[in-house]
């Protein structure tokens, strides 16, 4: 049966997650090419729209990393193909090369190029705003604030950037992207474009100042429209005590706090959804109907800055205005925001006393009781455990200080306990390698501790390879441990070259990391993550040598294994051999080794196995100082 | 180490012994938890343990302080511990004399009473490979052979004890250097299981020892000095000598004694004991004798199985000269010390 999200008929009302919203968005519009690497909170677009092309005439890719993403969906455009780019706020750094020269030469079908925020970084190393960087290439940017407006305006981006000829910035956030709501879809319409590049056009930045400035005609033809469009709204008293100006989600929230303080009388709502350029004399006449306006958007103070800039150029006529947001501290300038925090706000500019209820406090208590403390772990019959385990003893036997520059993927956990604080270093996809030709070149300052790199097999792809090649180019003294699990595993288990298909379901033939190390001629072992004392001896052995070598440390994520048909083992401890607290074990293996399937029993003081949580991978049978701990 | 606030057992361990660099690689908080490990020469502490009332800190030799209170208080007499004979003694068989590091007494002794069943096994340390040489527990007189010769550095073998302890072995024979001995007469001594780890143990045979080489560190040495290949024996000529010889595949190389001194494991600087005090018999080598050993009967235990062994003339036997007596009296006079007061100086830098 078809999916309802993907049916032809327009009209009908649906409940949609944000980033299916999107997604029909981009079908109603037309689109035939689309391209992303996954990373929350943006993977489920590319993933509807996967899906929707079981059924419909288009082309859908996880691309090996976002530049590439934007390269290729550029391709469909100047081909007269409209295309679609998807990633997560770090992936718009990767793209953001071919992002500034793009902007200089122009598009040709319509492109948006969807960045999805995680504000507090929920699942990202960092707590980024992509909207500047449709400021910085001088693009249009759009922010809807609803899933219906999400769908609604996917389509005045796909107009709009075949209009001016250029690639469309589309901005969502964690909130909107995962919400779910009821909305009313449109019609898809019939596509019957072919693809062609007209030769007689060409698409590069020369001459660059020309085309920068041609660049700006078309920003200011973008502004013009913004100027008039019905996604850009005012509501609420003709001369209100203070306005709130505000984007994207977080219109609801200070819509909900309006309600909750009863304030709709005092307080008038400027929802900007065009934040770049601004609608500017939409923004100047409701200026002059307050003195008071606070700024409520997620992450950076973006309309925040750019209409007190704006507020400059004509505040002889406009008198003096008072501007609160994260540069007076009346908005954090740090963290996603909740109703919660704009609650808060506005009940101490109006100085009147917030609603008792307290979303937060009060979740807590009703499930503070119930809820175990957790901290992060990687799950039972993870192999990353046995690789930092390995790597762990490994270390400490070498006994040179050695330590972990580490990369993005569930790995980065190596941080915490979990996994036993190895890494000491995360930031961009592949960096923990680039790092490691840093530190590989150091010995001729003094530097003697060996480092190991570690990259998950989807990163060994995005982005390791250019400084696996720098490592060798340059002989530094490297290693680099492949974590390969067969997986994107933390964003969803999307395909990569690894693998051996695609998100459209085509077989593919994988692309094996040792040939591309032997390609190089750098040394390559493997080794089976769940083999711990193997593994540690290999790594242990690697640690001593020089150069730059690469061992795989292969085990499929434990969550694959477990869908192809589960694990070998029933774990059981066999109690009259526990030493439990005492002398020779101490609890090792829920103290240190700290599996969630192993726990401790209180009442007998000896270890015990969580039999709900246990997959039965078996490896902390081999740590058990007394083999107390039996694979059945 | 980045191991947090550590006040129990282990910390004795790692904030004394570990954190000084005073181990002296013994092996005997190996192999009894997970916490400790041996790998290349080196102990390491691996992770961090709570245990308030441990084993570690009570069998840890480098934790036993000595009983007097200034170096004068040694005396030249008992400065070779208590012993009831000492003489010279070398293997009857020719064989076992040729891989022999000198009279090649150890191995014959063992692999006698491996025949007699008065041992069931032997806790002796291997040659090593790339890596450091390691504790074994030779159970047949081909294994207790492979294992002849002097190492000159410490590799843990007594984890080997600890394992032979857990898998409930008996009438187990244990070569060691005098640090290890100190640590197994420890282990006798603990309190709960100190009697049954005694009645486990068949003989304990000690080497003479000035000092052991901290193997890493010699590694290093050795690959700066262009050598990268397995070392297959190492030796010490007698004085006036001062060398240190290593046989590679491609032959002995010598090189200066005073270099390799840089290298001793610093926790061998404040040891007091030169000729294993703590054993049913002692063995070294025999000054200006080569081919012999000398030998110290220290036990009753130690005199029964020497005096059967040569009466049934697997040992061969001749007495000591008087100056190679003194002279070994003497050189274990200025190790206790020396040791000692390097002891009270490392105690007082603390």
């Amino acid at each position: 049966m078809m999916n309802t999200i993907f049916q032809k008929n327009g009209g009908v009302r649906l409940l949609l997650q944000g980033n299916e919203a999107i997604a029909r968005g981009a079908l109603e519009s037309g689109v035939m090419f689309c391209a992303g690497y996954p990373g929350n909170p943006s993977s489920e677009i590319i993933e509807t729209l996967a899906e929707a092309a079981k059924t419909l005439p288009l082309y859908v890719e996880w691309s090996v990393n976002e530049k590439v993403a934007i390269e290729a969906a550029t391709a469909a455009s100047f081909a007269g193909c409209r295309a679609l780019v998807s990633m997560k706020q770090n992936g718009v750094n990767v793209a953001s090369d071919f992002l500034t020269n793009l902007t200089l030469s122009g598009t040709h079908a319509g492109i948006v190029l969807i960045t999805c925020d995680d504000p507090s970084g929920i699942s990202s190393t960092n707590e980024e705003d992509a909207r500047w960087f449709a400021k910085l290439a001088d693009i249009p940017l759009l922010e809807p604030a609803t899933p219906q407006e999400a769908l609604d305006m996917m389509r005045m981006a796909f107009d709009l950037s075949e209009q001016i000829k250029n690639i469309v910035m589309f901005r969502s956030v964690s909130r909107l992207s995962h919400t779910r709501s009821d909305v009313v879809i449109h019609h898809l319409p019939e596509i019957s474009s072919r693809a062609f590049f007209n030769i007689r056009q060409s698409f590069h930045t020369f001459p660059v100042v020309a085309k920068h400035k041609q660049r700006h005609e078309k920003l200011n033809q973008a502004g013009d429209q913004f100027e008039i469009s019905e996604y850009n709204t005012y509501t609420g008293p003709e001369h209100p005590e203070l306005i709130v100006i505000t984007s994207g989600c977080v219109y609801m929230y200070v819509k909900e706090a309006i309600d909750m303080l009863h304030l709709n009388e005092n307080i008038g709502i400027l929802k900007i959804a065009t934040t770049w350029p601004l609608p500017k004399a939409f923004i100047i006449k409701h200026l002059q109907r307050s003195n008071r306006f606070l700024f409520v958007e997620e992450v950076d103070p973006f309309l925040e800055e750019n209409i007190q800039v704006l507020y400059a150029t004509a505040a002889g006529q406009l008198g003096i205005k008072t501007f609160f947001g994260k540069s007076s501290g009346h908005i954090p300038f740090c963290g996603e925001l909740t109703p919660s925090i704009v609650l808060d706000c506005l009940a101490s500019l109006f100085n009147i006393k917030r609603p008792e209820i307290q979303f937060q406090t009060h979740a807590l208590t009703l499930i503070q009781d119930i809820t175990p403390l957790r901290e992060f772990g990687f799950c039972p019959g993870c192999p990353h455990r046995g690789s930092y385990y390995a790597i762990k003893t490994a270390l400490l036997w070498d006994n040179r200080d050695g330590f972990v520059s580490g990369d993005i993927g569930c790995y980065t956990m190596g941080i915490w306990p979990t996994g036993f604080n190895q890494v000491k270093s995360v930031h961009a996809m592949g960096s923990g390698m680039g790092l490691a030709c840093g530190y590989g070149k150091l010995d001729r300052f003094g530097f003697q501790q060996p480092v190991i790199t570690v990259c998950g097999d989807s990163t060994f792809f995005h982005a390791a390879i250019p400084a696996l090649i720098n490592a060798k180019f340059n002989q530094a003294d490297a290693f680099l441990v492949v974590l390969d699990n067969n997986a994107t595993a933390m964003t969803g288990f999307q395909p990569h070259p690894g693998t051996s298909h695609t998100v459209m379901g085509n077989k593919t033939e994988p692309v094996d990391i040792e040939a591309i190390c032997r390609a190089m001629n750098i040394p390559v072992s493997v080794a089976d993550p769940y083999e711990m004392l193997e593994t540690t001896k290999v790594v242990y052995r690697m640690l001593q040598e020089c150069g730059v070598r690469v061992l795989i440390l292969r085990r499929k994520c434990a969550l694959i294994q477990n869908k192809e048909g589960g694990f070998p083992y029933t774990m059981k401890v066999d109690i009259h051999r526990c030493r439990g607290e005492s002398c020779g074990c101490n609890r090792y293996c829920n103290r240190i080794f700290r599996c969630p399937g192993l726990i401790w029993d209180e009442n007998a003081k000896k270890a015990l196995i969580d039999e709900v949580i246990c997959v039965g991978c078996g490896i902390c049978a081999e740590i058990c100082p007394q083999q107390a701990i039996i694979r059945l | 180490m980045g191991l947090g606030n550590l006040s129990n057992s282990q910390s004795q361990i790692s904030n004394w012994v570990l954190k000084h660099n005073l181990c002296v690689v013994c092996g005997a908080c190996v192999g009894i938890c997970p916490y400790f490990n041996y790998i290349d020469g080196k102990v390491m502490l691996m992770d961090f343990c709570t245990q308030e009332t441990g084993k570690c800190h009570q069998i840890c030799p480098k934790l036993v302080i000595p009983d007097v209170s200034s170096s004068e208080a040694f005396e030249m007499q008992s400065s070779m511990g208590t012993y009831k004979d000492i003489v010279m003694a070398r293997a009857a068989d020719e064989h076992i004399r040729q891989h022999a590091q000198y009279g090649g007494f150890t191995t014959a002794m063992l692999i006698y009473a491996l025949q007699k069943a008065w041992i069931e096994g032997a806790v002796l340390t291997n040659k090593g490979d790339e890596n450091s040489s390691t504790g074994i527990f030779a159970k047949t007189p081909n294994d207790i052979l492979a294992c002849s010769g002097s190492r000159f550095n410490g590799s843990a073998s007594l984890s080997v004890f600890n394992r032979c302890l857990r898998d409930n072995q008996k009438k187990i024979a244990i070569v060691g250097l005098p640090c290890q001995l100190i640590a197994v007469s420890q282990m006798e001594n603990l309190s709960d299981e100190g009697e049954a780890i005694k009645n486990s143990i068949a003989l304990k045979l000690g080497l003479f020892c000035t000092w052991a080489l901290d193997f890493r560190r010699l590694r290093e040495y050795l690959k700066k000095q262009g050598i990268h290949q397995r070392i297959l024996k190492y030796d010490i000529p007698p004085p006036p000598e001062e060398s240190f010889k290593v046989l590679t595949e491609s032959g002995w190389i010598q090189f200066p004694l005073q270099e390799i001194r840089q290298l001793i494991q610093y926790g061998c600087t404040s040891c007091l004991d030169m000729t294993a005090e703590a054993s049913d018999i002692s063995v070294g080598m025999a000054e200006n004798q080569a081919g012999w050993n000398t030998v110290m009967i220290r036990t009753q235990r130690g005199f029964d199985l020497f005096s059967q062994a040569v009466q049934e003339g697997v040992i061969e036997t001749c007495s000591i000269p008087e100056a190679n007596r003194i002279h070994l009296q003497e050189a274990s006079l200025s190790k206790k010390k020396r040791g000692f007061n390097q002891f009270q100086t490392i105690r007082s830098e603390l």
